[in-house]
């Protein structure tokens, strides 16, 4: 009995050491669920819908396709990333060289679903805290989301928060959404002064 | 006799491990008192206040501020002034007023104070690092990230060392700002939030 008193002691000293790890810090395990700055996957943010198609070798049926009202500015469409689902939309792009040409390209993409995960192993489920951490270096953007009580008046939410990533001021962007301290919802996109 | 006293050292160590992970999560929640001349909000520190005029701080500290650029015979649109209040330093900035009522006369928009004496109202203050202030403010929104700064005429970086955090709450006008060096608070301001 003696003789497994000390290794069950280091035993118990480890397991307390470890506890922490929490299960939404653990790594992706390949770059099919990656989020970054850049993208989810292989989905890039700016990727025309032809380039996109090129990369997950099939068709991507967009939402609304038949819309003449609108003119189809922008548009989304669902794919799926394995057994993951990812909602991207899609902006009007023009060319400069051929009048009344244009193709539509990726703005941004949004998943709910935990598989996706940073390069430090933050997704669905991490906390706001976690999320700070694992982007040390990075500008943060974060407090309540503002929802809309009646047609003229804003108010914070109570249980809806942000977490908005960047390198700079501008540019590409990572938005985490939280809900009581959890991320519930992850978006890839950029952000640019003129937008709001 | 032995066996019971494995038991008991185990029962010890896992005591110790949960205890000490209680203290690590409610140490900054436990609000402390702080002195009213040493309370630092977004309106000011103590009796300080942001839209002050030079001459009702002069008036309450009983002294004639020496303003850093008194000298200057250029036009004088902002300045900065360092005052001992509540036995804290202070630095008081400045800038004139276009105000019908008090024209040309210089009013208080921020101050700062690396005092150990000076806490916020949840009790943040120099010393404590980047966790203790996001979870002392669950709810704000909060702007943080390096400092930048310039390399030479065209280029800007990241500082390795210097970090801010600016908390605001849901009126947007006024702000608290940690100033943080190798992760922890070295000063503390109340100013104008002036965006970025």
């Amino acid at each position: 009995m003696r003789r497994y008193a000390l290794p069950f002691l280091f035993f118990l000293l480890a397991a307390c050491g470890s506890k922490q790890d929490n299960p939404a810090t653990v790594k992706p395990e390949n770059t099919d669920y990656l989020i970054s700055l850049d993208g989810i996957g292989p989905v890039k943010t700016e990727m025309t819908l032809a380039e996109l198609e090129t990369v997950l070798k099939q068709k991507v049926p967009l939402t609304n396709p038949k819309d003449t009202s609108s003119g189809s500015w922008m548009d989304s469409a669902f794919i799926k990333i394995k057994e993951a689902d990812l909602l991207l939309s899609f902006v009007r792009t023009y060319a400069y060289k051929n009048p009344d040409s244009f193709h539509m390209r990726v703005s941004d993409m949004k998943t709910s679903n935990p598989l996706f995960k940073t390069i430090n192993g933050i997704g669905v489920g991490s906390s706001r805290l976690e999320v700070c951490n694992a982007f040390d270096n990075y500008r943060i953007y974060m407090g309540p989301e503002t929802v809309m009580i009646n047609d003229s008046t804003w108010v914070q939410s109570k249980d809806l928060y942000q977490v908005r990533v960047r390198e700079h001021r501008e540019g590409p962007q990572i938005v985490f959404y939280v809900k009581d301290n959890k991320v519930y919802q992850v978006e890839v996109g950029s952000y640019y002064d003129d937008q709001e | 006799m032995k066996s019971i006293l494995t038991v008991l050292i185990a029962a010890c160590i896992i005591a110790a491990c949960s205890q000490g992970d209680k203290k690590k999560s409610s140490s900054k929640n436990e609000k402390s008192s702080v002195d009213a001349k040493h309370l630092l909000t977004k309106e000011g520190i103590g009796e300080l206040k942001i839209g002050m005029l030079q001459k009702d701080i002069e008036k309450l500290l009983g002294q004639a501020l020496q303003m850093k650029h008194a000298k200057d015979t250029g036009e004088i649109w902002s300045d900065t002034a360092v005052a001992k209040y509540g036995d804290m330093d202070v630095e008081l900035y400045f800038q004139r007023s276009y105000r019908e009522e008090h024209k040309d006369e210089m009013e208080l928009f921020g101050m700062s104070t690396g005092s150990t004496l000076c806490k916020t109202a949840e009790g943040v203050g120099v010393g404590d690092d980047r966790n203790a202030i996001l979870e002392a403010y669950p709810d704000n929104p909060i702007t943080m990230g390096p400092d930048s700064y310039m390399v030479n005429d065209t280029t800007w970086a990241l500082s390795k060392t210097d970090y801010f955090i600016n908390v605001s709450d849901d009126k947007w006008d006024k702000q608290i700002n940690f100033r943080l060096v190798n992760k922890k608070v070295t000063k503390m301001e109340a100013s104008l939030n002036m965006g970025e």
